[in-house]
């Protein structure tokens, strides 16, 4: 008889000093954003910095926007990994399928809570957004496909992945056997159950990897549609946010696959192979953003209107000329990075994980060019330029969803392992 | 049955999301005066249709579910063999 509970592989279940103190600053990190969330809540917006465009001089969008886009983009990564790996039998990315599903869900989720701020009376918006959203406005594709289809069928994807593993799991006695059971859902690993799972998530890929497409296009229609707001208005938005969210989301899951090796000391899962293909990929999608920035320059520089020139010039030179070049020197940067080790054909870690880090930083700087810049010099009626600076109540939303998004993946990785046991333990 | 379930959802789904999405838009419908004669972009619009296509897509993607929860039938036993007199 099992008396002791069975040990799970890659640190299931098992809490250090350092990590309950991590989990400690990371409840922190959560309630200094509830507590700003609320202080924001009574005390109204006036507390953050946004301001009308042209009368008061400022932006109606700001951090929460910029992160919000940020966000639903470094879901992308997520689940288009787990459904290529599905659909091109990348066998040898599977380890890091489950991390990537569940960096999908998880940003999903801080994607929709940080619109809450933003709205001023957050619960109605909810309900006016299900209740009266018009298919013509691109809002009602970010609402309904973005957090509510995309999310929803993340999840499906995620719980039917996790089926054989929360199975292999419940053999063993413990606190979460009923958690483990009840995810199985009966799961025994029988040849038929097996493929029918293959087909099941053939098509479920399938079904996913369009539906992620117009998704990310509709966020980039939210700006692109926007006709009366220079800056905004091009048909280019679209098309530049599904690559920069494959940039910044391939470019984060890296870096969680590299802490994850680390920690779990899955060396032998995650393997140089494991990031040299995802650096590559990395690679291929800045070159093809690269792309889009200088179509986007051009456009906006040789024979643009004078409203476009006034942003182009508050971005280049004026005041986000530092946040620009920063992304710039940044994206370049995770370029060179790995286009060196690819023309050398010798990959090293840190330099794959600098570049995803990198990617991240360029992403987070032009997400924020692309809501701001618009609203306080893009306004087409004579309002002198406006400015636009977060205060510590946004700020500290922001790092509470930060802590809460890192709690929620250390929380599940503590309950379940977040690489996909191997093949040769399943028939145990 | 698994399959037949499955199938059923998606369709269901499919229509719902469609249909939804249609009356959203307002579009001219040969055989519905109401919504024909309707003012574009007026007021009044069918309420909750947004959460109706939610619903919608929603349940194609739950067909999966199904797909693979539903047990399967079982397979026919083996023929008994024909004994030797």
């Amino acid at each position: 008889m099992a008396t002791k509970a069975q040990r799970f592989p890659y640190a299931v279940g098992q809490f250090s000093a350092g990590a309950y103190l991590f989990m400690v600053l990371l409840v922190a990190l959560i309630g200094l954003g509830i507590y700003a969330f609320f202080y924001q809540l009574t005390q109204g917006l006036a507390v953050t910095g946004l301001r009308d465009i042209g009368t008061m001089g400022g932006s109606t969008w700001g951090l929460y926007i910029a992160f919000d886009v940020y966000f639903v983009g470094v879901s992308f990564a997520g689940i288009t990994t787990a459904a290529l790996v599905r659909l091109l039998n990348l066998r040898h990315l599977r380890a890091v399928s489950r991390m990537a599903e569940l960096l999908t869900v998880v940003s999903l989720i801080l994607a929709a809570f940080s619109v809450l701020p933003d709205l001023g009376q957050p619960l109605r918006g909810i309900v006016y957004l299900l209740k009266y959203a018009r298919p013509q406005s691109p809002f009602f594709g970010t609402f309904t496909m973005v957090i509510a289809g995309y999310l929803f069928a993340s999840l499906v994807y995620f719980f039917l992945d996790g089926r054989r593993d929360a199975a292999l799991c419940a053999r063993a006695p413990g606190r979460l056997q009923w958690f483990y059971r009840l995810w199985a859902a009966g799961y025994r690993g029988t040849a038929e159950e097996r493929e029918r799972h293959d087909r099941a998530s053939f098509w479920l890929s399938l079904a996913i990897l369009p539906m992620l497409v117009i998704a990310h296009s509709t966020l980039g229609f939210v700006f692109g549609l926007q006709v009366g707001r220079p800056g905004w208005f091009s048909a280019l938005q679209a098309p530049a946010f599904v690559i920069l969210a494959g940039v910044s989301g391939v470019g984060l899951l890296i870096v969680i696959a590299a802490i994850m090796r680390r920690a779990l000391a899955a060396e032998d899962r995650l393997t140089p192979e494991v990031f040299r293909w995802l650096g590559n990929l990395l690679m291929v999608l800045i070159a093809a953003y690269f792309y889009f920035m200088v179509v986007d320059w051009l456009t906006a520089t040789y024979a643009a209107p004078s409203h476009e020139i006034r942003i182009s010039r508050a971005i280049f030179f004026g005041r986000y000329a530092g946040i620009y070049w920063i992304s710039v020197a940044a994206m370049l940067g995770a370029f060179v990075l790995q286009f060196r080790q690819f023309t050398q054909q010798r990959y090293r870690l840190p330099q794959i994980v600098a570049s995803g880090l990198l990617a991240n930083v360029a992403a987070v700087g032009k997400r924020l060019l692309i809501v701001v810049p618009s609203q306080t010099h893009g306004t087409l009626l004579p309002y002198p330029p406006g400015s636009y600076s977060p205060t510590w109540v946004e700020y500290s939303i922001i790092l509470g969803l930060f802590g809460l998004g890192t709690l929620m993946y250390v929380l599940f990785s503590k309950a379940f392992p977040i690489i996909e046991l191997p093949e040769e333990e399943q028939e145990g | 049955m698994r399959v037949v379930t499955a199938r059923v959802m998606i369709l269901a789904g499919l229509v719902f999301a469609a249909t939804s999405f249609t009356l959203g838009l307002r579009l001219r419908i040969p055989g519905i005066p109401m919504l024909s004669s309707a003012p574009p972009g007026g007021a009044g619009e069918i309420p909750f249709l947004p959460a109706f296509f939610i619903l919608g897509i929603m349940l194609m993607f739950l067909s999966a579910v199904v797909y693979e929860l539903i047990p399967g039938r079982r397979a026919p036993a083996p023929p008994a063999r024909p004994r030797l007199r």
